[in-house]
């Protein structure tokens, strides 16, 4: 069995009416999910407020928060990058993966105003470094710009991609807003034309946003308010460390989806094979970015470089240094390396799981760490502030953001099919199966 | 790939060992006029050595001018073998195939030129057998491990003897194909180098694992090359060099220039060889749409180093980009720099017609290198030469002399000669991977359309 088709033949008639069934439909023990999600999302919401309603200072309260929104924009938004790389590199193993990453584009909603939030806690902003270099109403303005055109782009891409099945839903008659969200669609020549040219360009835009999306946030939230940290890797980094991120949550949605929801049919091994080899080589370019950050800082030796060091890698983060090092790097090569686990849907997904804590772990470094020392411009200190421990505040909002992008995935999949139809429709237009000497071989067509 | 041609194993042999078993009277033209230039260096460089430094255009601050730029200049050209062979292998990419060993050659012609210049460099070459054999005899020091002196040579050498080996693995069926079809003294040097290969399955399943291995140890050593000449920079505490991006920064412009060299020498190969048949616009098609990826996203790492240059506003920083930038003759230099190096050749490709038009394929990729070489000056000497701190320092303008263009003449006509002297005993395009992608080569009919198809495992 060729390892690129679905576990089990399918149809595309088949595929349609199995996928389009489950929309609306709730399955046993997702009510309670949802439920456990809604009160944790709440909770982080009251959380923020409270905090909101406590005042700016001390800046160090922020760094959670913070290292919330890095997360999420991380591991989540940056997912839709990975379907539309497959795409773009016609790579067919990523058809059942595209739908379970563009859906985390709904994570706009929730890093959106967390953004807008942390912008209004920093501290004065005249004279500081910054990638926005004086202009006016920066960074509030043009950060808030960003972040709403960024989310939006994910938004539309998600919608523009999914416009075909609504089409399908409204077709089957299945209930629901499908009609409107089809909005006319039919499959006309010209309409599929739309829908590849707007995938391309939406996609191409989204993917040309992405680094700098990362630079804004990793600058304006993080190095800017440590005194002497300037790293022109830094931006680069936090951008390939969050794909790493993406691919990791999509791996993990994709494992949660076939698991839970019943795809086995439709997410076979190769989206997980294919995913872990790009995976392995994301470790490895989070390892290099890292070692070419340190690497000057260490040989560097002004003090400021000595005081970043202290900061981020060997003073009160220390262990989360070691940890995310570990998670993203270390464990992830050790265990991709090797072929049973990369061909494996057990393997990647463990692996993905790691990832996505090491990252976790990787954001708290970098936002706690520099909010720890956010103060006026022109500050000078010898040595970093002892670790800033999290309270109750700061746990909430820890969980509930990604409770909240989660509850808004699952809240989505009741109106989007968890795989793309028509491009799983498609792939199996464009695969064969055929006998090659004693074997059987898949072919894949590769239309211009 | 849209076009496929059908290309029977005899054809192949034919047409890919011609040049091989044929001497035509162009080749020894060609291989005249650039062993002419190459020696025309040679002197030169001999008159350097007899009268010293003095040749070159090198004033007080500035020590590092052209040749260290001609050397990560190829430097940066010898990645384009690895880039093309070792990542599209194992990438299964199936225009690779006639790409890889005219790419692999380059790398090793490119980097075994580099390693030429920072002898040179020295004005007493002979001095260098220290890196050899790092010990002072006279007195009694052993060398600082940490010392650029013994990375950028560790690395390099590393980088050409897994290249060679890279292009001699995947060279061992053709040699014998070669050896198969020869006489004389041409069989008994392609048999003693085909190592007995007969295409055994035993054989073809050593090579095919020999080349993977290869291809996945060669990345990591191809990374850390360009790294750790980068690290020669950026681990100084000069304004315009110490900087944290320099590492990926360096990597990726090296993949933009080498890719775009190996588009060039396509395009050459194609006309002078006729291998029309085999280098077809597809394959600059594919080519082109790389060359996007990479060229913007190593414009991407530039804006880094340049936004990260001017953030802190450090008023030596500011000092060095207005220098860059601003001041003649770099003002100049720099303006060339990203008008070759991105924003003429970049809109060309985005277009389909423009990809597969070999000439402006040939053209645009020319560019690239124009500005690359010309990056590698901006990035080294203005840093040595802004406004010092001390006044003896102040104004130093740095002018190449003569002797420092003629090196960089012969450098270029130097790799065109090993890549012209390694076609006329080798096949430039591999046999077996030519062969192979025709046994692998499937249609998939689609309505009334047979598109062409990949076989997936």
């Amino acid at each position: 069995m060729a390892r690129h088709h679905p576990t089990a033949p399918i149809t595309a008639e088949e595929a349609t009416h199995d996928l389009l069934r489950r929309l609306g439909q709730v399955r046993a023990g997702t009510g309670g999910v949802v439920l456990v999600l809604a009160v944790l999302a709440v909770a982080g919401l009251v959380a923020l407020v409270a905090l909101i309603a406590s005042g700016p200072e001390p800046r160090a309260k922020w760094g959670y928060a913070a290292a919330t929104l890095g997360f999420l924009v991380s591991a989540a938004q940056g997912a839709p990058i990975v379907a539309f790389a497959t795409r773009l590199a016609k790579g067919f193993w990523g058809i059942p993966l595209r739908r379970a990453a563009e859906l985390f584009a709904v994570s706009g909603i929730v890093t959106t105003p967390l953004y807008i939030v942390l912008l209004f806690q920093l501290p004065d902003w005249r004279g500081r470094p910054s990638v926005w270099f004086d202009w006016p109403g920066a960074p509030l303005l043009w950060d808030s710009i960003a972040i709403v055109m960024f989310s939006l782009a994910g938004l539309a891409l998600l919608y523009l991609s999914s416009r075909p099945d609504f089409a399908a839903a409204r077709d089957a008659g299945i209930r629901g807003p499908f009609q409107r969200l089809a909005l006319g669609w039919i499959g006309t020549v010209r309409q599929w034309q739309v829908l590849s040219g707007g995938i391309v360009v939406l996609g191409g835009l989204y993917l040309m946003f992405y680094p700098y999306m990362h630079m804004f946030l990793a600058v304006d939230l993080g190095m800017s308010l440590v005194p002497g940290w300037k790293s022109a890797v830094f931006a680069p980094y936090h951008g390939v460390s969050g794909l790493q991120a993406s691919l990791a949550s999509t791996l993990l949605a994709a494992a949660a989806l076939r698991h839970f929801g019943g795809l086995q049919r439709y997410i076979g091994l190769a989206p997980f094979w294919g995913a872990a080899k790009i995976l392995l080589a994301l470790s490895l370019l989070f390892f290099y970015f890292t070692w070419s950050e340190f690497m000057p800082t260490w040989y560097g030796r002004t003090p400021e470089e000595i005081f970043v060091l202290e900061l981020l890698f060997f003073g009160p983060y220390l262990w989360l240094f070691i940890l995310s090092f570990s998670l993203n790097f270390i464990l992830p090569f050790l265990l991709l390396i090797w072929n049973p686990i990369r061909v494996s849907i057990k393997g990647p997904t463990f692996v993905a799981a790691l990832v996505l804590i090491g990252n976790f772990i990787d954001r708290l470094r970098i936002y706690v760490a520099s909010w720890s020392v956010a103060g006026p411009v022109g500050q000078h200190l010898e040595h970093a502030p002892p670790t800033h421990y999290p309270g109750l505040p700061d746990l909430l909002i820890l969980v509930g953001g990604p409770a909240a992008v989660v509850l808004l995935y699952l809240l989505a999949l009741r109106f989007i099919p968890p795989i793309s139809l028509w491009e799983f429709k498609n792939g199996l237009l464009l695969t064969r199966e055929r006998p090659y000497v004693k074997t059987e071989v898949a072919v894949v067509a590769k239309p211009r | 790939m849209q076009e496929r041609r059908d290309l029977p194993p005899p054809k192949v042999n034919d047409d890919l060992l011609r040049f091989s078993l044929r001497t035509p009277l162009w080749f020894w033209f060609a291989a005249a006029g650039l062993g002419l230039v190459v020696a025309i260096g040679v002197y030169n460089f001999g008159l350097m050595v007899t009268y010293g430094l003095q040749v070159l255009g090198l004033t007080y601050p500035v020590y590092w001018a052209v040749l260290i730029t001609n050397f990560v200049f190829w430097v940066g050209i010898s990645h384009a073998g690895v880039m093309i062979s070792a990542i599209l292998r194992l990438t299964q990419a199936e225009w690779r195939r006639p790409v890889t060993r005219a790419a692999e050659v380059l790398t090793v012609f490119a980097l075994a030129t580099a390693a030429l210049f920072p002898l040179i460099h020295t004005g007493r070459p002979w001095r260098a057998i220290y890196w050899v054999f790092p010990y002072d005899f006279a007195r009694g020091i052993w060398p600082d491990v940490r010392s650029a002196l013994i990375w950028d040579p560790s690395a390099i050498f590393t980088y050409l003897t897994g290249s060679s080996m890279f292009v001699y693995v995947a060279l061992l069926p053709d040699l014998a194909v070669a050896r198969d079809r020869s006489t004389g003294w041409r069989r008994r040097l392609y048999g003693l180098l085909a190592l007995g290969f007969h295409g055994t399955a035993r054989q073809w399943r050593l090579q095919t694992i020999a080349g993977i291995l290869l291809s996945a140890l060669i990345l990591p050593v191809f990374v850390s090359v360009h790294s750790i000449v980068s690290f020669d920079f950026a681990m100084a505490i000069v304004p315009g060099w110490h900087s944290t991006v320099f590492a990926p920064y360096f990597v990726i412009g090296a993949v933009h220039s080498g890719v775009s060299a190996v588009a060039t020498l396509m395009a050459v190969l194609r006309r002078i060889f006729r291998l029309e048949d085999y280098i077809t616009p597809d394959h600059f098609d594919a080519l082109g749409r790389l060359l996007v990826v990479v060229s913007t996203t190593w414009l991407f790492f530039f804006l880094m180093d340049f936004y990260f240059g001017i953030y802190s506003r450090e008023p030596a920083e500011l000092a060095m980009w207005e220098l860059r930038v601003f001041t003649w003759p770099y003002n100049l230099l720099f303006a060339i720099f990203l008008l070759t190096g991105y924003i003429i050749p970049v809109p060309f490709w985005l277009f389909r017609r423009c990809r597969r038009n070999v000439a402006v394929m040939f053209w645009t990729s020319l560019l690239v290198n124009v500005g690359m070489w010309l990056e590698r000056y901006i990035l080294i000497v203005p840093p040595l030469s802004y406004k010092h701190m001390f006044p003896f320092t102040w104004m130093t303008v740095y002018e190449p002399r003569p002797a420092e263009y003629l090196l960089v003449i012969a450098s270029f006509a130097l790799v065109s000669l090993g890549i012209l002297l390694f076609s006329k005993i080798f096949p430039i395009i591999p046999l077996f991977d030519i062969k192979e992608g025709q046994v692998l080569k499937q249609e998939v009919q689609i309505g009334r359309v047979k598109v062409p198809a990949v076989i997936r495992e």
